[in-house]
């Protein structure tokens, strides 16, 4: 039992050794940023300033 | 080692293992908690308790999983195998808080039942970017709680050792379960690359140290495996094997421990029976062959337990040839078989020396740690607990902006208005004054209700078209609110309105890209209020009646601006049913937008609403 037990753990871990790479390349290459698009005129002024981004990437003043 | 069973075999080093590991999962969620309220202190107590003991769970399942392989690889980390079930059992609580935690936050209080809305609330399975990530972080729960569960002597001793051995190998699907759910959920949607770069250096570094440890394992097997010749074998030299120490050698596949001890050799499997330690490791203490792993006893001579113990090994012919040359039977005797012991004749160069000396120290955790060893632990442990609170601040600070809504929970107002049920319900909020004409601010509010509910009917019902007084609970973002009415609080109608709305104003025919999400959680009852991380619960908000809303978002970098849009379907009546599949996805919807006081609606055919790609 217990040699199968070994060659059972070895094996466990190569699989993972191939799988987990191949799920993080997949999980990171389909990776979104929130949707955006340009606000049309008709509705640019009911625009508020993002409150969710960080402090670098919000323009100056607001 | 016990003859019967209790709780916890309480012994001093053990309470010293809970308290160092008490501390460090304190100190990591002072950490976490500290600089999460630092850098966002916006962050709400539901979520960073959620994140708090998710992240502290999945750190703790990488170190249970290292000291495995590391204790293997270097014995001085035999003292952390120790209580390693302490470790497990305390990591599933940690992971079975955040579990619950997210049950509730996420599926509660809805129009399902928590558990059929985790399974049902997201079925995109065939999607890699909205996989239902919160799938996979309960099935490893599962296998934890089973785990934690059985994680005692006596399941061991009635599941029997392979029943057992093989349920707590599931831990290693349940971490690749847990890789998933980070990777596909939070990661999904996070902004830093901070979070990446720990699971990759964590994933590496469990998976090189276990291919170490196993590669190693082979390695030996491989060397004795070539002098197997039939009969008895003669495998290594009698003085080659220190006293009270073991020669392990592999025959016919199996690995058998040779043991010197007071000019005798015995040999005996070199399985444990017990969690299959290596007893070739252990040592002999007080004439008994000792495990490294848990200290569990065997008598050299016959493989059996001292009493009252009851467990016994295989064992193995000797003999001993030229006064020195070891040969042994390949063929295990059955367990518990007495094998008179061969008498070895030292000579002088032969000593050991190291019967009980400092240089050759040995950890059974029922007995005082020696003082080497002990200093190591308290360095590992140290060093962990300092790791800890830097994972900590680390993982705290890679969290991103969550939004400035507001949620007054602790708080009830009066409100006062117009009420009225379409587009979506909401309040025209009088001015000032209680008549009835009072004018309206031009403001409209809309109204959900407790937990993830709407509006209740029954106030829409009797309050449609008339001027009424609610209690209810501020959201407010953007500078604009929207009303939780107090379930069971005081409305009072006064009849007929005599004032009007404002019309609507028609702002034309558009197409925009955004995000559909709840209107509730997004004007700040939670936060994150969008995105993957958020998308059952407000799959589960709309079902209940939360109006949907659209958020369209400005590309970056030209200071981002955001609108929101009440999202509603032709001739005003809701959308919700058939747009659940489309929460929290990149989205465009063409459609009429108008203006309804400080608010934006679009009126939106839902077969017309399409999925666009991040």
């Amino acid at each position: 039992m217990i040699r199968t037990l070994r060659r059972r753990h070895l094996a466990v871990w190569i699989v993972l050794a191939i799988l987990i790479p191949v799920l993080l390349y997949a999980a990171l290459r389909a990776r979104r940023s929130a949707p955006a698009g340009a606000i049309p005129e008709a509705l640019a002024p009911y625009a508020a300033p993002a409150d969710d981004v960080a402090e670098s990437s919000k323009i100056e003043g607001r | 080692m016990s003859a019967g069973y209790a709780a916890v075999g309480w012994s001093p080093g053990k309470r010293r293992y809970d308290a160092a590991l008490a501390a460090a999962i304190a100190l990591y969620l002072a950490v976490f908690v500290w600089t999460s309220l630092a850098l966002r202190p916006e962050i709400t107590v539901e979520t960073l308790l959620i994140r708090g003991f998710a992240t502290v769970a999945f750190v703790l399942l990488h170190v249970i999983l290292a000291i495995g392989p590391l204790a293997r690889l270097d014995r001085r980390f035999l003292p952390l195998l120790w209580n390693r079930r302490h470790l497990g059992v305390t990591m599933f609580f940690c992971a079975a808080a955040h579990g619950g935690l997210a049950l509730f936050q996420f599926h509660a209080l809805g129009d399902r039942n928590p558990l059929v809305s985790l399974l049902a609330s997201n079925t995109r399975f065939a999607s890699v970017a909205d996989f239902p990530f919160q799938q996979l972080g309960a099935a490893a729960l599962a296998i934890l709680f089973l785990m934690a569960a059985t994680s005692h002597d006596f399941w061991l001793a009635n599941l029997t050792a392979p029943v057992w051995k093989s349920l707590h190998m599931m831990v290693y699907v349940a971490w690749a379960l847990l890789v998933g759910h980070v990777a596909l959920g939070i990661l999904q949607d996070a902004t830093s690359l901070a979070g990446v770069i720990l699971l990759v250096v964590g994933g590496a570094t469990l998976i090189s140290l276990h291919v170490a440890a196993a590669l190693r394992g082979r390695v030996l097997d491989r060397e004795i495996a070539d002098a197997v010749a039939g009969g008895f074998v003669e495998v290594c030299r009698a003085s080659e094997i220190r006293e009270k120490r073991a020669r392990i050698v592999a025959l016919a596949g199996e690995r058998v421990a040779i043991f010197r001890h007071d000019g005798r050799l015995s040999a005996v499997s070199n399985v444990c029976q017990h969690q299959n330690g290596p007893l070739g490791e252990g040592r002999i203490l007080d004439g008994c062959i000792t495990c490294p792993w848990h200290g569990y006893q065997y008598r050299p001579a016959d493989g059996c337990s001292p009493p009252p113990f009851t467990e016994r090994v295989p064992t193995f012919r000797l003999r001993l040839v030229d006064g020195d040359r070891v040969f042994v039977d390949p063929n295990p005797l059955p367990a518990g078989s007495f094998v008179a012991p061969v008498e070895f004749v030292e000579r002088s160069s032969d000593k050991g020396g190291v019967d009980g000396s400092s240089a050759d120290e040995f950890f059974v955790g029922y007995l005082p740690m020696p003082p080497r060893l002990a200093r190591f632990a308290r360095a590992a442990a140290v060093s962990t607990t300092c790791a800890f609170g830097g994972l900590a601040a680390i993982i705290a600070s890679a969290q991103k902006p969550l939004g400035q809504g507001e949620f007054d929970f602790a708080h009830e107002s009066s409100y006062r208005g117009l009420l009225a049920a379409t587009p979506v319900p909401g309040l025209w909020p009088q001015a000032t004054g209680a008549e009835a004409g009072t004018p309206l601010t031009g403001a409209f509010i809309p109204l959900v209700g407790e937990g993830k509910h709407g509006a209740p009917k029954d106030l829409l019902e009797s309050g449609s078209g008339r001027v009424v007084e609610l209690s209810g609970r501020r959201i407010e973002r953007h500078g604009q609110q929207l009303i939780e009415v107090a379930a069971g609080g005081p409305v009072a109608t006064s009849g007929a309105a005599t004032v009007e709305p404002p019309p609507a104003l028609p702002l034309g025919r558009q197409r925009l890209r955004g995000e559909i999400v709840d209107s509730k959680c997004y004007y700040g009852v939670m936060k994150p209020s969008a995105g993957k991380a958020h998308r059952d619960c407000a799959v589960r908000c709309i079902s209940g009646g939360a109006p949907p809303a659209f958020v369209v978002r400005s590309p970056a970098g030209d200071g981002e601006r955001i609108v929101v849009l009440l999202l509603v379907g032709g001739g005003g009546q809701s959308i919700a049913a058939d747009i659940l599949d489309l929460v929290a996805e990149p989205v465009e919807i063409e459609g009429e937008v108008s203006r309804l006081g400080d608010r934006l609606v679009l009126v939106a055919d839902p077969a017309a609403i399409r999925r666009i790609s991040g």
